[in-house]
């Protein structure tokens, strides 16, 4: 039976959260980690790198304490952090209430629960975006949980968590896992059609660009994060990637790619930022046919 | 033929319901020249359920004849937007 391990982990920034990954990397079973948060303040890309490494911990008969800062422990508070954690170790379970009145609660997903949640979390932020057409998030979140479930060998399924600004009247969506990395995936296709491998900012390129694809399943078309970035740009709203050693950030007038400043990073993490000013009104469906 | 999308698949963001659509919409082009499929009432669709269903037509019939006996009908500016961006990225030559 291996000994119970004891980690200290401060997370002073945001790079800081290179430590949470090296336990993960370490693969030990029954460490039992306090993470001392000293961030200004949590974000939703910080609460899912923080929820998924409570339940990896759990799954591996450890355990994760958090001490947390006024404000952000009335933050972890409302949106139901802690109690998701403990929930949600084996099986996806929704909570269903929390206190914040701006976020939607996290979510681990799996193909089954999908659609569920996709159409609730536009019901959810209809009232908060009156007279809005917000099936451009039914476009993103299909293709993010999609690609988790098709390319990142995930061992604890896909993470979701979804907040609205008022201040920036601006939606947050932050899909997670803890796979192999778009990097990995992409230079395990091309050894095994004989190429030579990417660097990790060419690895990220290629998996955007219309059409290419790993084919970790044969449907695959490569045509998920194109639509994606296509649908984002066109809105004049940003999204961000890590994934491995890489990030990108991506703005209406430009992508730009750097190395990811949380070093051994594990998985892909992919935030939208959604401007809700920029999303079309909704209009009456028209009974037509449509022209290609 | 005019065929309702809400009544053959129970979500359109899957491929396991993209591969039920392929079957009636296969089925329906046997017997009629041209389909007509009523999106009314649905959600978007992601590019998986578009992969086990239109690719697999435009890969058996050729992009010019999907095109001319598939109608999409009733869509939504953001569904129209989804549908010919996959579509059109197809080429006549990605036809088997």
């Amino acid at each position: 039976m291996e000994k119970k391990v004891k980690e200290e982990i401060l997370i002073p920034d945001w790079t800081a959260f290179s430590k949470v990954f090296k336990v993960i990397s370490e693969g030990k079973n029954g460490v039992f980690v306090r993470i001392t948060l000293g961030v200004d303040e949590l974000h939703p890309m910080d609460v899912l790198i923080i929820a998924q490494f409570a339940i990896w911990l759990q799954l591996r008969e450890g355990d994760l304490t958090l001490a947390v800062n006024r404000p952000n422990r009335d933050y972890v508070e409302s949106i139901g952090l802690l109690d998701f954690c403990n929930t949600n170790v084996h099986n996806p379970s929704t909570l269903k209430e929390i206190s914040s009145s701006t976020a939607m609660p996290i979510k681990r997903v799996n193909r089954e629960t999908m659609y569920s949640y996709i159409l609730g979390t536009e019901e959810y932020l209809k009232s908060r975006c009156p007279g809005k057409d917000l099936q451009m998030l039914q476009v993103c979140l299909s293709e993010l949980i999609n690609n988790v479930y098709d390319h990142s060998r995930s061992p604890i399924d896909a993470y979701v968590f979804c907040e609205f600004y008022p201040s920036s009247n601006s939606i947050i969506l932050v899909v997670s896992d803890l796979g192999i990395g778009i990097p990995s995936a992409v230079n395990s296709y091309r050894k095994e059609n004989g190429q030579e491998p990417l660097s990790s900012e060419e690895c990220l390129k290629w998996a955007i660009k219309e059409n290419s694809t790993t084919q970790s399943i044969p449907q695959n078309r490569g045509k998920g994060l194109d639509t994606l970035n296509s649908f984002i740009r066109s809105n004049h709203s940003q999204w961000q990637v890590l994934t491995g050693d890489v990030s990108m950030r991506s703005a209406p007038e430009e992508i730009t790619y750097e190395k990811n400043p949380v070093s051994g990073f594990i998985g892909t993490i992919v935030q939208l930022i959604i401007y809700v000013s920029n999303l079309p009104d909704i209009v009456e469906e028209e009974d037509s046919e449509m022209d290609w | 033929m005019e065929l309702l999308l809400k009544d053959i698949v129970l979500d359109t963001f899957t491929n396991a319901s993209g591969e039920v659509l392929y079957k009636e919409l296969n089925k329906a082009l046997s017997d009629s020249e041209r389909v007509v499929l009523s999106f009314k009432d649905c959600s978007v669709t992601s590019t998986s359920f578009l992969n086990s269903s239109f690719a697999v037509l435009i890969e058996e019939m050729g992009l010019d004849e999907f095109k001319s006996r598939i109608v999409p009908k009733a869509v939504s500016p953001t569904q129209a937007a989804v549908l010919k961006k996959y579509v059109n990225s197809f080429r006549e030559s990605d036809a088997a």
